[in-house]
This record gives C-alpha cells, sequence and structure tokens, in this order.
C-alpha cells in the first residue's frame, strides 16, 4: 500500500515535467505581429514526399509575400506541424494549433483520413479549414461553412475525362485498377457512374490495391486475359510510374489512361518511358508558360534549384496565395467568420486558372486532356 | 494461358517471398531474435546500392555485393552493441525483439533524414525488361531475383549441412547451452548469424527495388510478406522458407486471379492462421521451446 | 488499506480538478489520450503481463471496438452503455473467434500471427464498404450521452467532458486489472506464466485461463476503441495501423509489466513523448526512437522497474 503514494507522486512528476517540455516545444518567443497559420501534413511515414511538396510550395508562397511587406504590415508565421499520416496525431496537431498557438486557420491535411478527423474539430470550433490535396468527397458535404478545397473532387475531375474516354477514345471495355483508398474509390465510383449514363466503356474488372503495394502482376494478368480496350490507372505518380513499367513487361495492349495525380515529372522521372502514349487530365504541368505558372516556377527554382517534382507544391503555393488573399481583405481583427466570408468571395489567377469556390467550399477548375509523349505531357486535342 | 501464367508469377514471387524470408528465419532459427528492422535493412541495402552506383559509378553486381557487405557489417555491430548485452540480460527472446522494434523506428528516420521522403529509381540492367517464353511474360529482374534465390537457399543449405561453421550454427541453434559446453563461441555464431540475416535482406532490397522505388519507407511491406513465409514455412528453418514462399507466393496468385484480389494481402495471414490450427509449429517447423 | 483509500481520495480530486489547472484544451486532449492509450494498455497487460505471450496485434480489438461502438451511435444516436458494452461484447466476441486458434501458440507465433488478424481486420475495414465506409472511414459519430427514458442527461461535448469519461473509464479498468492482479485468477496466471506444465498438473486448464485474460483484454480495447470514436469523431481503417500495435506493446513494456501501474505510466511516456518531442522537427521520431531504446537496454524491467531499483539502493545505502 505504500506505494500509492509515491505512484502518484512519479505519475505526477512525470506530467509535470511532460507538460513543462510539451509547452517549451510549441511557444517560443512571442512576435506580437504575426499572422498564424496553422500547417499540418505527413513529414514522416509513408506520405511524407507529398507533405513536403505542399509545404516547399507553401513556404514559397509564404517568403514572397512577406519579402514584399507581409498582410496589412504584418509578416506570415507558417507553424507546420507533422502528423506522420495519422488522424490521431492530426488531432493531437489541431488540437495544439487551436487550443495552443490560438490560430484561426488551418492548412492542411493531405491523407483524407487526417483530413476528415480535423473536420470533425474545426467544424465544432469554429476555425476555418483548406486542405490542399485531400479528395474525400464527404469533406465537403457535410455542411461545414468553414471548409475549403484546394483540389477539384472526382466526380468534378472525371466530368471532361469520361467524355473523352467513351466518345473521342470510344472505348467499349474498361478496368480500373485503383489504390484502396479516398481517391481510387470516389474516382472509380463517380467515373463508373458517369460511364452508365453515356452507355460506353463498361467496366468489365476493377482491382483495389494497397497504398504500398509494390507488385501488381495479380491484378495484371488478370486484367490482360480479359484485354480490356483501356485500362484507367488510378493512382499517385509513384504508383502508377510502377505499374506502368509492369504492364511493358507483361505487353498488355490496352490504351492506358491515368488520374491527374499522375500528371508530374516525378511521374516521368519513376516510369523511365513506359508510360508512353498514356492519356491523363491534367491542371498543371511545368510546361505551362502563363504569367501565373513562370512566377511559381521562378520562385520555387530560386528557393530549391529544381522544378517542382510533383503537383503537390504547386497545390500548396496556390492555397497559401488564396489564403494570404482573403485574410489581406480581412477588415479589422482576424476572426473565422470573417475570413470564411473572404474564403468565399475568392476570385484569384493561380498556375491552374481561376480559383472561386462554390458553396460546399469545392473549387471550380479547369482540365486539360494530356498525352505523355517524350519527357512532357502534351495536350490532347 | 492465364493458368500458365499465374502459376509462373506465382513461383517467381514465391522466390522472391523466399529471398525476404531467408534472413528472417536464420536469424530467428540460430540468433533467437525475432528481427522487426529486417525490412529497414532491406531498405538500408537498396539505399547503400543506390549510393555505390550513383557516387562510385560501379556496375550493378558489384553494388549488390558491396550492400551485402556493408549491411552484414551494420548488422554485426548492431548485434554487438545493442542485441547481445540485452540477449546476455535475459534469456527471454522478447528483450532483442524489441531493440529491433525501436531500431525500425531509429533506421527509418535516420534514412528520412539523410536522403529525404522523396522517391529514388535504383538502376539495374534488368529492370523492367520482358523475358517471354511461351507466351509467358516475366521480367528479366524477376528472373535475376528467383536465379539469387535459389543460388542463396542451395549455398545456405549446404553451408548449414556440410561444414563445420553450419554444424556449430546448428549446435547453436538447437541447445545454446550445451554448444558453449562443447565450446563453441556462441558470440561468434551469433554475430555471423546476424551478419548473413542482414546482409541477405540487403540482397533482398537491391533485387527487388528495381522494380518499384526506393524511399525510407519501403521496409514495412517486405516484413509483413517475410514474416508470412516465416511463420507459414515454420521459423528457423529454410525449407520451410522455401516451401512457405512458394506457397504464400501461389496461393496469393491464385486467390487474387480467381477469387478476389481485394484481400490479396490478407490470403498470406488467412493461410497462416489456417495452418498454425493444424500444425501449430508450421508446415515443417520443429516445436520451438517456450520464449 | 487506509492509506490506499487516501491514495485514490487525491487521485480523484487530482483527476476532478484537472480541467481547471490545465485550462489550454490541447494539454486536456494529451491527457484524454493517455486514458484511452491507458485502457488498451492494462488490456494487453493482462495478456501479455500475466500469459507472458506478447500479442502485436492488440489494436485488431480497438478497431473492432471503434467500428462497432461507431455503428451503435449511428443507431442510438451515442448512448454511451449501449457503445461501450456493445464494443466490449463485439471485440470480447472477436477475441474468442481469434483466440481458438492463436492461444495454442507459443512465443513468437503468437505474437505474429496476432499481427497478422490485424492486418486481415484492417483489410475488411477497408474493402466491407456499406458497413465501415471503406478507406473514406466513418465521419460525424454521435457524441457520447448518457440517455435514460428517451431524455439526455449527460452529453460529452467539449475536452473536459470526455476528460471525465475517458478517466472514469480507465480508473474503473484499472481497478479491475488490479483485482484480476491479486485475486485468485492473477496468481493461477503468474503460475501459467512461470511453469506452463504445472498448471496443466495442478489440473487447471492453461487454456481456458490463457482465453480468459484474452478475451478480458480484448474488451478494455473495445471500450478504449468506442469511447475513442465518440472523442473524435471520425474512424477509418487507420485505426488498425500497425505502428498502433507497436506503440500500445512499448507502453506496456516501457511502463513495466505484470503490474497495473506500468502501463498507465508507459502510456503517459508514449502519448506525450512525441508531442514533447515536436520541438525537434525533423529528427523527432529518431529521438523518440533513441529514447526507447535506451530505456529498453538500460531498464529492462522498464521505468517502473528502475523507480523501485533505485529506491532499494537509495534505501540499502542509507542503511
Amino acid at each position: 500500500m505504500r506505494s500509492m503514494f509515491s505512484r502518484l507522486f512519479i505519475l505526477g512528476l512525470v506530467l509535470a515535467f511532460a507538460f513543462g517540455t510539451v509547452g517549451c516545444g510549441g511557444g517560443g518567443e512571442k512576435k506580437a505581429d504575426t499572422i498564424k497559420i496553422g500547417v499540418i501534413a505527413p513529414l514522416s511515414g509513408n506520405q511524407a514526399s507529398i507533405g513536403k511538396g505542399v509545404v516547399d510550395g507553401m513556404q514559397s508562397a509564404a517568403k514572397i509575400i512577406n519579402g514584399s511587406g507581409g498582410l496589412g504590415g504584418k509578416q506570415i508565421e507558417l507553424i507546420v506541424l507533422d502528423d506522420r499520416n495519422l488522424p490521431d496525431e492530426a488531432v493531437s496537431a489541431a488540437k495544439k494549433l487551436i487550443s495552443g498557438e490560438k490560430v484561426s486557420i488551418i492548412l492542411g491535411s493531405i491523407g483524407s483520413s487526417s483530413t476528415a478527423a480535423i473536420q470533425q474539430l474545426t467544424m465544432k470550433q469554429k476555425v476555418v479549414l483548406v486542405t490542399p490535396v485531400s479528395m474525400l468527397p464527404k469533406l465537403s458535404q457535410n455542411n461545414d461553412q468553414y471548409f475549403f478545397r484546394v483540389t477539384a473532387t472526382a466526380p468534378i475531375r472525371e466530368q471532361s475525362f469520361s467524355e473523352f474516354v467513351s466518345k473521342k477514345l470510344n472505348a467499349k471495355t474498361i478496368a480500373f485498377l485503383a489504390s484502396n483508398e479516398d481517391l481510387g474509390r470516389a474516382t472509380v465510383a463517380a467515373a463508373t457512374n458517369l460511364y452508365e449514363k453515356s452507355g460506353n466503356p463498361k467496366p468489365v474488372y476493377t482491382g483495389f490495391y494497397d497504398p504500398g503495394a509494390t507488385d501488381f502482376s495479380a491484378e495484371l494478368n488478370r486484367i490482360k486475359s480479359l484485354s480490356p480496350d483501356v485500362l484507367y490507372i488510378v493512382a499517385n505518380s509513384v504508383q502508377a510510374s510502377m505499374i506502368v513499367k509492369q504492364v511493358k513487361v507483361l505487353q498488355l495492349k490496352s490504351v492506358l489512361i491515368g488520374s491527374g495525380e499522375a500528371a508530374t515529372q516525378e511521374f516521368l522521372r519513376l516510369s523511365q518511358g513506359a508510360g508512353e502514349g498514356m492519356y491523363i487530365p491534367v491542371d498543371w504541368a511545368v510546361s505551362f508558360d502563363d504569367p501565373a505558372s513562370k512566377k511559381f516556377l521562378e520562385a520555387f527554382q530560386k528557393d530549391y534549384n529544381k522544378l517542382p517534382e510533383t503537383k503537390f507544391a504547386v497545390q500548396g503555393w496556390e492555397t497559401m496565395w488564396i489564403v494570404a488573399e482573403a485574410i489581406k481583405r480581412v477588415e479589422g481583427p482576424l476572426t473565422s467568420d470573417k475570413l470564411r466570408d473572404q474564403m468565399r468571395k475568392t476570385d484569384w489567377l493561380g498556375p491552374r486558372g481561376k480559383w472561386a469556390f462554390d458553396a460546399n467550399g469545392d473549387p471550380v477548375l479547369k482540365t486539360y486532356i494530356s498525352q505523355v509523349k517524350g519527357n512532357d505531357f502534351i495536350i490532347a486535342k | 494461358m492465364l493458368l500458365f501464367q499465374t502459376i509462373s508469377s506465382g513461383i517467381v514471387n514465391g522466390m522472391i517471398y523466399v529471398l525476404l524470408a531467408l534472413g528472417l528465419t536464420l536469424t530467428f532459427g540460430i540468433g533467437r531474435v525475432i528481427n522487426f528492422a529486417h525490412g529497414e535493412f532491406y531498405m538500408l541495402g537498396a539505399f547503400a546500392a543506390y549510393l555505390v552506383i550513383a557516387h562510385l559509378h560501379l556496375p550493378y553486381i558489384v553494388a549488390l555485393f558491396a550492400a551485402a557487405v556493408i549491411i552484414g557489417i551494420i548488422g554485426v555491430v548492431t548485434n554487438r552493441l545493442l542485441i547481445l548485452p540485452v540477449q546476455r540480460k535475459e534469456s527471454s527472446i522478447w528483450a532483442p525483439f524489441l531493440v529491433t522494434l525501436a531500431l525500425m523506428t531509429i533506421f527509418q528516420s535516420l534514412a528520412l533524414v539523410a536522403f529525404g521522403p522523396d522517391p529514388y529509381l535504383l538502376p539495374s540492367p534488368f529492370a523492367n525488361k520482358p523475358f517471354n517464353i511461351g507466351g509467358i511474360n516475366l521480367s528479366q529482374q524477376d528472373l535475376f531475383a528467383v536465379f539469387i534465390s535459389l543460388f542463396f537457399s542451395g549455398m545456405l543449405i549446404l553451408l548449414l549441412k556440410r561444414t563445420n561453421l553450419g554444424l556449430a550454427m546448428r549446435a547453436v541453434a538447437r541447445d545454446t547451452d550445451a554448444a558453449c559446453l562443447m565450446g563453441i563461441n556462441i558470440q561468434a555464431i551469433k554475430s555471423v548469424t546476424f551478419a548473413l540475416g542482414t546482409g541477405m535482406a540487403a540482397v533482398a532490397g537491391v533485387l527487388l527495388i528495381p522494380q518499384a522505388v526506393l524511399d525510407p519507407y519501403v521496409g514495412r511491406m517486405a516484413l509483413l510478406k517475410g514474416l508470412a513465409v516465416v511463420i507459414l514455412g515454420g521459423l528457423g528453418d529454410v525449407y520451410g522458407a522455401i516451401l512457405g514462399g512458394l506457397l504464400l507466393g501461389l496461393a496469393e496468385a491464385f486467390g487474387s486471379v480467381y477469387i478476389s484480389v481485394a484481400y490479396k494481402d490478407a490470403i498470406g495471414y488467412l493461410l497462416m492462421i489456417i495452418v498454425l490450427l493444424f500444425r501449430p509449429q508450421g508446415i515443417i517447423g520443429q516445436k520451438t521451446r517456450q520464449g | 488499506m487506509s492509506k490506499g483509500v487516501i491514495g485514490w481520495a487525491v487521485a480523484l480530486i487530482a483527476a476532478a480538478a484537472l480541467p481547471f489547472v490545465l485550462t489550454n484544451n490541447y494539454y486536456l486532449h494529451l491527457m484524454i489520450m493517455i486514458a484511452i492509450n491507458s485502457m488498451l494498455a492494462l488490456g494487453l497487460n493482462l495478456i501479455l503481463g500475466f500469459v507472458g505471450d506478447k500479442s502485436l496485434g492488440h489494436a485488431s480489438f480497438f478497431g473492432i471496438g471503434a467500428y462497432a461502438g461507431a455503428l451503435i451511435a449511428f443507431a442510438t444516436n451515442g448512448n454511451v452503455v449501449y457503445t461501450t458494452i456493445g464494443a466490449a461484447v463485439i471485440a470480447g466476441v472477436a477475441s474468442i473467434a481469434i483466440g481458438y486458434p492463436v492461444l495454442k501458440l507459443r512465443g513468437p507465433y503468437f505474437a505474429i500471427v496476432t499481427l497478422g488478424f490485424c492486418l486481415i481486420m484492417q483489410l475488411v475495414a477497408s474493402n466491407w464498404v456499406e458497413l465501415t465506409g471503406g478507406p473514406m472511414g466513418l465521419p460525424g459519430i454521435p457524441s457520447a450521452k448518457l440517455i435514460a427514458g428517451g431524455t439526455t442527461i449527460l452529453e460529452g461535448v467539449d475536452e473536459q467532458d470526455y476528460w471525465y469519461i475517458t478517466f472514469a473509464g480507465a480508473a474503473l479498468l484499472y481497478l479491475l486489472s488490479r483485482s484480476i492482479e491479486r485475486t485468485s485468477l492473477g496468481r493461477i496466471l503468474t503460475a501459467l506464466k512461470e511453469n506452463y506444465n504445472l498448471s496443466e498438473a495442478v489440473g487447471i486448464n492453461p487454456f481456458h485461463i490463457k482465453m480468459a485474460a484474452f478475451v478480458i483484454g480484448a474488451a478494455f480495447a473495445g471500450v478504449a476503441g468506442s469511447l475513442y470514436a465518440h472523442y473524435t469523431g471520425f474512424i477509418s481503417p487507420k485505426v488498425f495501423d500497425t505502428l498502433l500495435n507497436v506503440n500500445i506493446v512499448t507502453m506496456v513494456i516501457i511502463g513495466g509489466e505484470a503490474t497495473s501501474s506500468g502501463p498507465v505510466l508507459g502510456a503517459m511516456v508514449v502519448t506525450l513523448l512525441p508531442e514533447a518531442l515536436r520541438f525537434a522537427e525533423g529528427f523527432r521520431l529518431l529521438i523518440f526512437g533513441v529514447i526507447l531504446l535506451a530505456v529498453i537496454m538500460f531498464a529492462p524491467k522498464g521505468l517502473l522497474g528502475l523507480v523501485t531499483t533505485l529506491r532499494s539502493k537509495i534505501r540499502k545505502e542509507a542503511a
């Protein structure tokens, strides 16, 4: 029994020490004249490369904005927290940002599970949540007035692409090879729905693979035996590159199409030419030469000495700018409500085009259909 | 046609799984360590080969051996500094297991700090080149991996059954105390075992990564597949690993082609549970001693 | 005994006062996560600490509990009595199903097959879209409510409420775990751990005893899962993440196994350390891993064991 007190004492000591450290880690010196913007992204774990791309783009944008005097004389202070692509770490990070740092806006996260978990909190606490990447359609369908998404959802993206597949490619049969996460599930559902309406193509096979998979032989063997007109690869650029290489080895003859995630420099680098001829909807590529794209590319290359490997950097860049423009328009002290109202009035021209949000917080984005030719994405007419 | 393609893909994948499992089964059978950092040695091996190819401009085959040696040395050092000390304190297999659990996080974080999160390509002269025979399409890289896998399995069996070192290793595996009494240097044997185990993990990495990409987190899949094979066949048995690997490869290929692809990665574990229902020590494993 | 009562009184008052001391909700959130993780660690401790075999798949029962709790919450508008009991029962039943083949195994086989079971559960959660929402998860899980006669008496709204709810849950399971530790079941479990053959010889069916520990441990995890689902309002197949399995084992080992306080201490360390290390940015997990390694190497009986050893050393020197 003697141990009860000492145990309590030890527990108390551990807690006091830990909270001391937790507090030290967050605060640091207080800068009065900054606008704090919380960022949650995976900087370690299996989505770290995506998280890094997004944060790189955001920091590039913040640097330029701060360099030209900040927002109404105040500098932007990005507080970037890692969530390891785990929902419970994302929730902890969000609580730290909201309760500890008192931010009124959070940019994040990447994995849809993390974003959905954060949203349960931001919705209740009335904090503006802007996700640069998460595609999960449900995020914008639960009446969260404070939610915005700087990326197109699957149904929006499939609209023009499905028309291309059924009219231009005139495909009769199609096979899906899709990642078993929101990207794959939502895209396949949206595409199947649209194909049904237009009468063709008919889906003959749907395979969802583990997001960590590297071997697709079982799926591709089956697809080859069905010889569909078109094979739709719904994957990020890393897995899309592995799949197209294995398709080539198997000598599968279907026309390849891919989701927009694969329209990246990373895909071209990793696929080593195996993606030649593949059709991919693209909303942005490094070859875009409009003034907004040039501005982004210049800033990014200056900061990181290389071309952006994926589109995630441009998504981070645009997220930062859209939010900054909205904050600029807020009169008086920054509150979530005022910020939300100004986000709704977004009218900004970025590398991917004109940005505006609908009532759900989803953007209206124009996509082009491109074809992989050599080391580039050529816009298909 | 689909049938033959499925069988050959299954066998090829099975032999690749054997490659993942050999090191794991060896470190358990003789070193008595369930090495949860096996996937990280696999990842570090591929990075070592990458550095050798990209910075020393040496050919792929040389990089393969270099990676095995480098990681083998890292393995021995790890074993000496971190695993043997806790193994000596306690007779349990759990303390070393926990060390490898912590090493998993440490190696991943080190690789992240050193190489960043973006994926690398590990170049290989065989990667993504088709090999066609009688209408069956396989990749040259895969066939090369199968060849190496067969080679290593054969060498390992010869080593264990035909050499004095192998005899000593088997003695340590059977009964450490008795082996010690017979004058066998237990620590040296365990170090050799760990070098072989981690070196083989590195070889697997260098052989399999060219078909995929390289980042600090590729070890997870390698570990999970390796564990499934090892448990299926029976921990610590080379023949068991071969049988388990082939069984898993074929079951995955047939299961996902003819039943459902959605549960492809569960097939190994479902099979494992079914096998263990009837044979709690794996297909050919001997009864292991209580932890 | 009276000292123990005073100890409990102090603990209860401290817990009740905590939300007034920790005004930052982030800290309170971490306390809630400690309570939830403590329930997980206590449950695993029953299996791991008392039976001697380590389960690497304890997150399967957390996940099953989370999904069961969430689905019951949708059906009952978040009646916390139904969700927790339902989650505990369903997790317990699942543990019998997997326990039957698995508990005959020993050592590493047991550890790895339980891990495999967790991977299978994750795939089920990802692929059974109609029930679980698949990888898109289940958002908008109703908050925990105490409902009597059709009217809501109490509802968990903010961190303060959930701290009381989760603390109550953790304290209850802690008491339960301690009484198991002290009663004959605990003694049998320990006997089982020390000498498998002996317990067989004196006529105890070791399989039944193991199964009992396994089911109770799984039910603990089920309760933790359902409270987690209420609290965060969103779950996805990530609740079955391999990392969580590793974390739960780490909590028990780091804290000190085979005692009920050890797992709680471990839950604190494993919950707080990664958050406290956020200042280290890119080196956060590296430092975390090194600290874990140091504890494993230098405190083989966990932090609690280390404290006990140090204390007895100090006493010896003083005497």
